[in-house]
C-alpha cells in the first residue's frame, strides 16, 4: 500500500526527514511513535501528497506521490481539527462527502454511519463552535472515515478522547484493519502504541527502529524507554 | 460537481456569521451615506472682510457672505491670520483685490464665488445708476437745447454713449455637471468603484485566510478536489454575496442619495460587478500572503488605499510620468474611469470596453497566479 524508499524532506536549509525507508501492507495498523518536532506530521503530509518529496521515492497504492489519484482512496486527519465552525456537525460530513464524489442515498448513509460510529448523532445538527475539544476530534475522525477509504492516516486522533470512547476507536480500527484497509497513526500514548502491529520510531528527521510492539519492548525495555531514547537523541542531534 | 460544493459551503457559512453578512451588506450604506451628508452639506457662507468698499459694492457683498468691515488691509489680515475671516476683499484705483486664508481649501471658492456674485450685482446697479444719471441729465438739458433751438433754429440733439461700464458678464457653461452639482455628484463614481472594491477585498481575503489558518484549507485540500475548484469555488460563493452588495451600493448612491445618472443603469450594476470581481481575485491572492488577519489588514496601505489616490479623485493631469505609470497598473484607476464615463459622462459599452478588458485580464492573472501559489499547500 504505501512504499517509501530514501525519502528526504528539507525545508530551506532544515532537514526534516531523511534516510526514511518502509512500507506498509494492506490490512496492518502501523503506529508513528516520537518526539514532537521528529517530522511525524510531515512524515504524514508527504505521504498523502501535500508535500513534494525533496528526495527518494513514495508510492502510495502504486501511484508515485504527489499525485491527485490516490486521494480518493486516503482517509486523513489532521493535528488540528480543521472544521467549519459555523456549520453543523452534518453539514462538515456532507461537504466533505460531496468532495469525495459522494451524493444522494450513498451520501447520506455515510454520513449516518459515521456520526453514529464517533457517537455523535444527537449533535449532528449543532454548530461545530458549541462543541468540545473532544467532539470535535470524534467529529474529525469520522470526516476523515466518510468515503470508505483503503488507507488512513491519522495524526494524533486520540487528544482529548475520553478512554471509553478511545477503546471504542480502537476496536473499530481493529475491525477495519480486518476489512483490508491500513492504518498510520502517530501517537505519544504508549498503550495505543502497544495496539499497533508495527511501530515506526522516529527520532529527529531519521527512523531510529520499525518492528512489532514486542520487538521494539525487546530491543529497549518497553516503548516508553524506546520512546525516551528517540527523545534523548532528538536533543543530542 | 466540486466547484459547486466548495460554493454551497462558502454560502452556508456567510449565512451562519451574522454578523459578517451585516457588515457585508450595511457598512457600505452607513459609511456612504456618511460621506454623502458630509459632502453636500450646504457650505456656510464664507466670513469676509470688507476693507474700504464702496457702500453699494459692500451691499452687495453681503448677500453672498457674512461681511466684516475693516479700516484698513493691516486690521483685516491680522483677523485673518486669528481665523475669523476666511477672506477679505478690498478696491485699489478700481481694480478688486481678494486676500484668502487659503489653509482651507474648501472655502476657496465659496470666496471667490462670493465676490464673483458682489461683482456681478454691484456693475449691476452702477450700470443702472449711470443710466439713470444720463437720463436726468437728458432731462434737466432739455430745456436748454429747446431755447438753443429756438434761438438758432438748429435742431440740436446731444447724444448720450452708452452709459453700460459693466464688463461682459463672464458665461459660465458646465459640459456634465450642472452648476449644482456638489463634490459628492463628481467623486461619487470614483467612491463607489473604492468601496466595493475595500469592502469585498476586505471579506474575501479575510474568508480566505481563516481558511488556512484553521487548516480547513488543508484538509480541504486532502481530497481529490481541484485546486482549480476551490479558487472557482470560493469565487462563486462570494460572488452571489458580492454581487448583492454590490446592489445595495448602488441602490444608496443612486437611488437612495438620488446621484445625478446619465448613463445606462444596468450597464453601471454590470461594471460595478466587474470591479467587485477583481476585488475577489485580488483579496484571495492576497491572503495567500498574510499568515494572520492583522498581516492581511497591513496590505490596506500598501494595495488598497494608493488606488483611491488614482481612482480620480485626484486630478493626475500634471502628475509625473511615474506616477503615472503607477496609476496604469492600479486596476481601481481602470474601473474609475469606466464608472465615471457611465455615470457623469453616460458613454455605453463600446467607449468603455478598453478599460472592461482591462480588468478582467487583472481578473485572469490574479486567479491563476492564486491556483499557482497554492501549489505551496497542496504538491500535486
Amino acid at each position: 500500500m504505501i512504499e517509501v524508499k530514501n525519502l528526504q524532506q528539507t525545508f530551506g536549509r532544515t532537514t526534516v526527514l531523511q534516510d526514511i525507508d518502509f512500507s506498509i501492507k494492506k490490512g496492518e495498523i502501523v503506529g508513528l511513535l516520537g518526539p514532537s518536532g521528529s517530522g511525524k506530521t510531515t512524515l504524514i503530509k508527504t505521504l498523502i501528497g501535500m508535500l513534494k518529496p525533496s528526495k527518494g521515492e513514495v508510492y502510495v497504492l502504486g501511484t508515485p506521490q504527489p499525485s491527485l489519484k490516490p486521494m480518493k482512496d486516503i482517509g486523513y486527519m489532521a493535528q488540528t481539527d480543521a472544521l467549519y465552525e459555523e456549520l453543523s456537525a452534518k453539514a462538515n460530513l456532507a461537504y466533505f462527502g460531496r468532495l469525495y464524489g459522494l451524493h444522494g442515498k450513498r451520501l447520506k448513509e455515510q454520513i449516518h454511519a459515521c456520526l453514529s460510529f464517533v457517537d455523535l448523532d444527537k449533535e449532528a445538527k449543532k454548530s461545530v463552535r458549541k462543541y468540545s475539544g473532544g467532539m470535535k476530534r470524534r467529529l474529525s475522525l469520522a470526516i476523515s472515515l466518510i468515503h470508505q477509504p483503503q488507507l488512513i492516516f491519522l495524526d494524533e486522533p486520540t487528544v482529548g478522547v475520553d478512554p471509553a470512547l478511545k477503546r471504542t476507536f480502537w476496536d473499530e480500527f481493529d475491525h477495519l484493519r480486518n476489512q483490508g484497509i491500513s492504518f498510520l497513526i502517530s501517537t505519544h500514548v504508549m498503550d495505543e502504541a502497544d495496539r499497533c502491529d508495527r511501530i515506526l520510531l522516529i527520532n529527529h528527521s531519521n527512523l531510529l527502529d520499525a518492528g512489532t510492539p514486542d520487538k521494539i519492548k525487546e530491543t529497549y525495555g518497553s516503548i516508553e524507554e524506546a520512546f525516551l531514547k528517540a527523545g534523548v537523541a532528538a536533543c543530542k542531534s | 460537481m466540486q466547484i459547486l460544493t466548495v460554493a454551497i459551503r462558502v454560502v452556508q457559512q456567510v449565512v451562519k456569521d451574522k454578523r459578517t453578512l451585516a457588515f457585508m451588506l450595511l457598512a457600505p450604506v452607513f459609511v456612504l451615506s456618511l460621506l454623502y451628508f458630509i459632502m453636500t452639506g450646504s457650505s456656510a457662507d464664507p466670513h469676509m472682510g470688507a476693507v474700504d468698499l464702496d457702500e453699494s459694492l459692500e451691499e452687495a457683498l453681503e448677500e453672498e457672505a457674512n461681511v466684516t468691515e475693516y479700516a484698513s488691509t493691516d486690521q483685516a489680515m491680522a483677523a485673518m491670520e486669528n481665523q475669523k475671516i476666511d477672506a477679505y476683499f478690498y478696491m485699489d484705483e478700481d481694480k478688486p483685490y481678494i486676500e484668502i486664508e487659503g489653509a482651507d481649501v474648501t472655502k476657496k471658492s465659496p470666496v471667490l464665488q462670493a465676490v464673483q456674485g458682489a461683482l456681478q450685482s454691484y456693475q449691476k446697479t452702477r450700470a443702472e445708476d449711470k443710466k439713470a444719471d444720463a437720463e436726468e441729465m437728458k432731462e434737466e438739458l432739455k430745456p436748454v437745447l429747446k431755447k438753443v433751438q429756438q434761438q438758432t433754429g438748429e435742431s440740436l440733439d446731444v447724444d448720450f454713449p452708452d452709459m453700460d461700464i459693466s464688463m461682459k458678464e463672464p458665461e459660465v457653461h458646465y459640459l456634465y455637471n450642472d452648476k449644482d452639482a456638489d463634490l459628492f455628484d463628481q467623486v461619487s463614481p470614483a467612491l463607489m468603484g473604492f468601496f466595493i472594491f475595500l469592502f469585498v477585498f476586505l471579506i474575501a481575503g479575510i474568508s480566505f485566510l481563516r481558511e488556512r489558518t484553521t487548516g480547513t484549507l488543508e484538509r480541504t485540500l486532502a481530497t481529490p478536489l481541484k485546486r482549480s475548484s476551490i479558487v472557482f469555488g470560493y469565487f462563486l460563493g462570494f460572488f452571489l454575496f458580492v454581487a448583492t452588495q454590490t446592489v445595495i451600493i448602488q441602490i444608496t448612491i443612486v437611488d437612495i442619495l438620488g446621484v445625478d445618472r446619465l448613463g445606462n443603469y444596468w450597464l453601471l450594476l454590470f461594471m460595478n460587478l466587474v470591479v467587485a470581481t477583481v476585488a475577489l481575485s485580488l483579496g484571495l491572492l492576497l491572503s495567500t500572503f498574510a499568515r494572520t488577519e492583522f498581516q492581511l489588514l497591513q496590505f490596506i496601505p500598501v494595495a488598497v488605499i494608493p488606488q483611491f489616490f488614482f481612482s480620480g479623485v485626484f486630478d493626475l493631469s500634471n502628475a509625473p510620468t511615474w506616477v503615472k505609470m503607477i496609476s496604469d497598473i492600479m486596476p481601481l484607476s481602470y474601473a474609475t474611469s469606466a464608472l465615471q464615463n457611465v455615470m457623469i459622462r453616460g458613454y455605453g459599452f463600446t467607449d468603455i470596453a478598453n478599460d472592461f478588458d482591462v480588468l478582467i485580464g487583472f481578473t485572469i492573472v490574479f486567479i491563476i497566479l492564486n491556483m499557482l501559489v497554492l501549489k505551496r499547500q497542496r504538491a500535486a
